[in-house]
């Protein structure tokens, strides 16, 4: 009998999906999933990047609605100034240079000397300072500089994290299998006293050859000891990447992030004036199988034909599981300019698994934040995903 | 996966009646596991990145002629920075501190690094 239901609601959704067969969905089953039904239609795939309910990595990018191929993260001051001089020099004459794209997290620039793994994924006051990252971007116009219409847009970006829950009980195990194989590596290179005095008597102490003769016996003991060694930590290490870094973390966190923009006339540094902002808030509940994020945004546009401001709020909750995956998202929008009243937005996605990791996927929705008239989508498509499914995956299994 | 593999060694002098101090640092939360043996002593001090509270190896006429090896294996597992730093501090009262410090940037992520220091006290 149950087994009917599942037949019977299969055949429902290739109904639908037909039914709605004219429209098609861009994008990658992940990436719609991602943004929970947020491209699913004309109407909202207008909505710029910082329309969507996460608060973005890069706030810089997002507000000027850039998707950027290349990042330059400089990871020391010597790089950052680099960074930075390179580009103010590139234009000589005052002129706004266009095309930065440059993330910077300014807590780990310099050695943070005495902070451990432990410090870092537990809750301290310092998290916030220690998850800031700072974001710089600048779009030109495409039109010749000397053109009166020309411009550079340029957006100064903050994120940071104020709570950050807890990492997976799956990357606490690959952390620590990586600690004992260190423990195993320093004691398998420590030399025994006789071997140390030997290199000592042979090449003299502290001389280029007795470091050297050093280095040479850590690496025949570790051949000689670990065969497998360096397919091991490379195993473990992408064990601990993709458990503690790409699984996300658990738990409540607290993400805050603001953005702001000048618009230059020709680029001239000199003729800037203010463009855009934006300032997120996202609390969110992350568990194995589902999660919740309440999102608080505010964004004001100063420049074009209609100054605004507008403040968002919207929840949005996933369930994943293992034959099926659903989203829903609302978002209620206050207008300050113009038609003051409350707009809002509602969409949903479905996954359900047919057979293996073939998928099918329904959205819906209604989407009335950009106008008030708004517009009711359904949509339904059948879609082999043939890589890991992410919607209907549990974030780390 | 090559893992970077760096020696370096000094010697330190310390007056006969003063204690022996050894720090360990570790720089930008990366992982990491140590061992510290000073020579004719059978028991080693070991430890992690968060195990890093500075400890007497013995008074200076205790450790005169004899070597400390400190040997630290740190993995990069920040994702925000790619550093791979150690130091290892010696202090005694009357006597300058002498300082082996270890520094890669690593241009990819989880790359490992195995460090030692060797000092002996004259």
């Amino acid at each position: 009998m149950r087994r009917s239901y599942r037949t019977v609601g299969v055949l429902w959704l290739l109904f639908a999906g037909s039914a709605a067969a004219a429209q098609t969905e861009p994008g990658t089953r992940a990436e719609r999933a991602k943004e929970a039904g947020a491209e699913v239609t004309n109407d909202t795939a207008s909505i710029p990047d910082f329309a969507k309910m996460r608060a973005p990595n890069s706030p810089a990018f997002a507000l000027l609605n850039l998707s950027p191929s290349q990042v330059e993260r400089p990871s020391n001051p010597t790089q950052l100034v680099a960074t930075l001089g390179s580009k103010l020099t590139e234009n000589p004459n005052g002129l706004v240079p266009n095309g930065i794209a440059l993330e910077v997290f300014p807590y780990w620039l310099t050695p943070a000397w005495g902070v451990s793994w432990e410090d870092v994924n537990r809750q301290q006051l310092a998290t916030p300072l220690r998850t800031l990252s700072l974001s710089v971007a600048t779009v030109g116009s495409n039109l010749p500089a000397s053109d009166p219409a020309s411009f550079t847009d340029l957006a100064t970006g903050a994120r940071t994290q104020i709570l950050i829950g807890h990492a997976s009980r799956e990357c606490n195990d690959a952390i620590r299998k990586l600690g004992a194989l260190q423990q195993e590596v320093v004691n398998i290179a420590s030399p025994p006293d006789e071997v140390l005095a030997e290199m000592k008597r042979k090449h003299g102490f502290a001389t280029p050859e007795f470091n050297s003769a050093l280095n040479a016996y850590k690496d025949a003991r570790l051949k000689e000891e670990k065969k497998d060694f360096e397919a091991t930590l490379t195993s473990i290490t992408k064990a601990v990447h993709d458990q503690c870094e790409t699984a996300g973390r658990f738990g409540f966190l607290l993400e805050a992030a603001g953005a702001y923009s000048w618009r230059f006339e020709q680029s001239n540094a000199k003729r800037g004036t203010s463009n855009s902002g934006a300032a997120w808030l996202n609390a969110s509940w992350v568990a194995k199988t589902w999660s919740a994020i309440l999102l608080g945004r505010f964004q004001a546009n100063s420049l074009g034909h209609l100054p605004n401001r507008s403040a968002d709020a919207g929840l949005r909750l996933i369930s994943q599981q293992k034959q099926w995956a659903a989203s829903v998202e609302s978002v209620f929008r206050r207008t300050f300019e113009g038609d003051t009243g409350w707009r809002y937005r509602v969409a949903g996605i479905v996954d359900y698994r047919l057979v293996g990791e073939t998928w099918v996927s329904v959205s819906f929705g209604r989407d009335g934040l950009v106008s008030d008239i708004g517009s009711l989508f359904a949509l339904a498509n059948l879609k082999w995903s043939f890589g890991k499914p992410q919607l209907a995956s549990p974030p780390s299994s | 996966m090559s893992v970077i593999n760096e020696t370096k060694s000094a010697p330190y002098l310390a007056a006969a009646g003063a204690d022996v101090q050894v720090e360990l640092q570790f720089a930008s939360g990366q992982k990491a596991a140590w061992k510290a043996k000073l020579e004719g002593k059978t028991d080693p001090w070991t430890g992690n990145d968060a195990q890093t509270k500075p400890f007497v190896i013995g008074k200076g006429a205790d450790v005169k002629g004899k070597m400390l090896q400190v040997t630290a294996f740190m993995t990069d597992v920040e994702p925000a920075t790619n550093l791979l730093a150690h130091k290892v501090i010696v202090r005694a009262p009357g006597s300058k501190d002498l300082t082996i410090a270890f520094q890669e940037n690593p241009t990819t992520s989880g790359e490992s690094a195995l460090y030692t220091s060797v000092i002996l006290f004259v």
